[in-house]
């Protein structure tokens, strides 16, 4: 039913003025960008990315006619036009949105291809990692002046690839850095600021994905090997993840634009699914001992602690109220971490456990908010658990057997009686 | 301060870094041209498993390695190498060291590529010489295929100066490579 049609219904009943509809009806048509300027949008940006492609593998063909101050010139030319479109849409004032998005996405394209072209005039090659990082930070500007989306969105992907890159690239000599953080904190602003002005638009649905994957993508680069305090600092960032996706910020967005509510639960769930195996403890976490200095020297320990620390004082700010299980998770994983150095087998018995609680609370949460989505997701996380222990060839068919009955039974009944509960109270 | 202005000179910042990055490069490598001292580096046929079918020829240096002199040198680590000519008028690395050479200005930034107990191997920083793209596969063919032949002499004509390094041209028994392959 359309807005309007809901507006009608509930003047008819009396339940809001002729005036209230009005003034509700004028709000939804302001507050939605027209299909036809979003249109503009997509073909603007596609344009001036294939426009300014074109030019520079126009250039990039290095035409031995030319004499090489005239390809030094070339190598100039499409950073000059970005920058004269840049100026342009700026005088334009906030008018012209696609003008700015596809000047934008030309100039970021452009500033990459003049470093790349003048390499090639004087036969550079240059490191990969270092041309990456001139080119973000020489574009990170782009995404204030014009107030773009697109150029914060590239930005986001340049630095992550930077991430990959220079994290598959770590030796003693070569130890990893932390540009790809500081970078991103660049780009904190910019996302407010959509937020605040267009909580609706498809560019903060995007971004919400984009950064969320972004951060799960490179916590790994931090630290090439995989070990137990891997393992912690991604349940830490996956608890950060919930966190921020039940804040009041980011809470009322829509579901689906909501990553950071959606990949932090999932994530948790995969990785404590994989810490319940006991071979994946034995292969990637008992074969490296965990000693105190290795703890106090790892920078992915830390960068779980940041994250633990954030979640706590976001938690603490909103008075600890409305939080879910998923938020807390980090809290009994420092515990079963540090027990499992002592007791190796500790670690995938309370992580069986620690899943099976997760599960439990979820489906009470659901089941106190009256909310079937939710107890079906926490009857998902205790079906995936038994799937679990299903590959564990140690564990007899008949106990295998029974607890998927009890699964099952378990999704037939909660179901149920939900639906029961409610057709009794309405 | 006043919002648009604030954007303005944020823009006039960016236009200048944008700007400086590349022609930071285009200066140190004309001041390279004009004032280093040029050198010939003795190539080699690439590896056919290498091969880069592109708009550039990748090449494979001959003297690019020199005795650890009892040094311990990590792989990938940044060194200094000195850089002098043989009787024949050839390049080879003369000396190493961690800290820039106070001596002489003809020493090149480059990687180490390993190291062990008898050598030490460089990356030296100028492995791709571009060409047009049509030209680019042909010189690449004719670069290993004459370079296979006994008694050939390529090389690649570098300028160095404190660090910085130019690939001006490679040289095919005497010849531009660009010109080898136009005829």
């Amino acid at each position: 039913m359309s807005i309007q049609n809901e507006l009608r219904e509930l003047v008819n009943a009396s339940v809001i003025t002729e005036d209230d509809a009005l003034r509700i009806s004028t709000w939804y048509q302001s507050a939605k960008t027209p299909p036809h300027k979003r249109l503009l949008i997509i073909f603007g940006v596609l344009g001036a990315i294939l426009v300014g492609l074109g030019i520079i593998l126009v250039i990039a063909h290095n035409w031995d006619q030319f004499p090489k101050n005239l390809k030094v010139v070339f190598a100039f030319l499409p950073l000059v036009i970005g920058q004269v479109l840049t100026a342009y849409s700026l005088l334009g004032g906030n008018s012209n949105q696609t003008l700015k998005e596809s000047s934008a996405a030309f100039l970021f394209f452009a500033v990459g291809a003049s470093i790349s072209l003048v390499s090639q005039v004087y036969n550079i090659p240059g490191n990969t990692g270092d041309y990456l990082l001139a080119w973000m930070l020489l574009c990170l500007p782009v995404i204030y002046v014009l107030n773009s989306s697109i150029a914060s969105l590239l930005f986001i992907a340049g630095i992550t690839f930077y991430a990959i890159h220079t994290g598959n690239d770590h030796s003693f000599a070569n130890p990893p850095d932390w540009y790809y953080w500081i970078m991103l904190a660049g780009i904190i602003p910019h996302y407010y600021r959509l937020h605040n002005l267009n909580p609706k638009s498809n560019f903060l649905f995007f971004h919400n994905w984009m950064i969320v994957l972004s951060l799960i993508i490179c916590l790994g680069t931090v630290d090439t090997n995989i070990n137990a305090l891997t393992s912690l600092s991604y349940i830490c960032l996956f608890s950060f993840l919930s966190v921020m996706g039940n804040t009041p910020f980011i809470r009322q967005q829509k579901a689906a634009s909501n990553a950071w509510k959606i990949l932090g639960p999932a994530g948790s769930i995969v990785l404590l699914s994989l810490l319940s195996f006991n071979d994946y403890w034995k292969w990637f976490i008992w074969r490296h001992a965990v000693n105190f200095s290795d703890v106090i020297t790892s920078q992915v320990f830390y960068a779980g602690v940041i994250f633990a620390l954030i979640s706590l004082y976001l938690l603490g700010r909103q008075n600890f109220k409305n939080s879910n299980a998923f938020e807390w998770i980090f809290i009994p994983y420092y515990f079963i971490f540090i027990f499992s150095i002592s007791f190796p087998v500790v670690g995938p018995v309370f992580v069986n456990i620690l899943l099976l609680a997760l599960g439990i609370l979820t489906i009470y949460n659901g089941a106190r908010k009256d909310h079937l989505g939710i107890v079906n997701f926490g009857l998902l996380i205790i079906a995936i658990l038994a799937a679990c222990r299903f590959f564990d060839s140690n564990i007899s068919f008949v106990l295998r057997g029974i607890m998927f009955i009890a699964v099952g039974a378990g999704f037939f009944a909660c179901n149920y009686f939900m639906l029961k509960k409610r057709r009794t109270n309405e | 301060m006043n919002n648009k202005v604030f954007i303005w000179i944020l823009f006039v910042l960016m236009v200048a870094a944008q700007i400086f990055a590349p022609a930071s490069m285009v200066i140190a490598s004309e001041d390279t041209l004009a004032t280093g001292q040029e050198f010939k580096f003795r190539t080699e046929p690439v590896d056919p498993a290498d091969l880069f079918r592109g708009r550039y020829i990748t090449l494979n240096f001959r003297d690019n390695s020199i005795s650890p002199k009892g040094q311990t040198w990590k792989e990938t680590e940044t060194v200094y190498a000195t850089i002098g000519s043989d009787d024949s008028g050839f390049a080879y690395i003369t000396d190493l060291s961690r800290d820039r050479p106070q001596n002489t200005v003809s020493y090149l930034t480059c990687s180490v590529r390993y190291s062990d107990a008898d050598n030490v191997t460089l990356n030296f920083p100028f492995n791709r010489f571009y060409m047009e793209e049509s030209k680019a596969p042909e010189a690449e063919k004719i670069y290993n295929r004459i370079g296979r032949l006994p008694g050939s002499r390529t090389y690649a004509l570098v300028c160095i100066k404190k660090g910085n390094s130019v690939l001006k041209d490679v040289v095919i028994d005497g010849v531009p490579i660009g010109l080898k392959v136009s005829e």
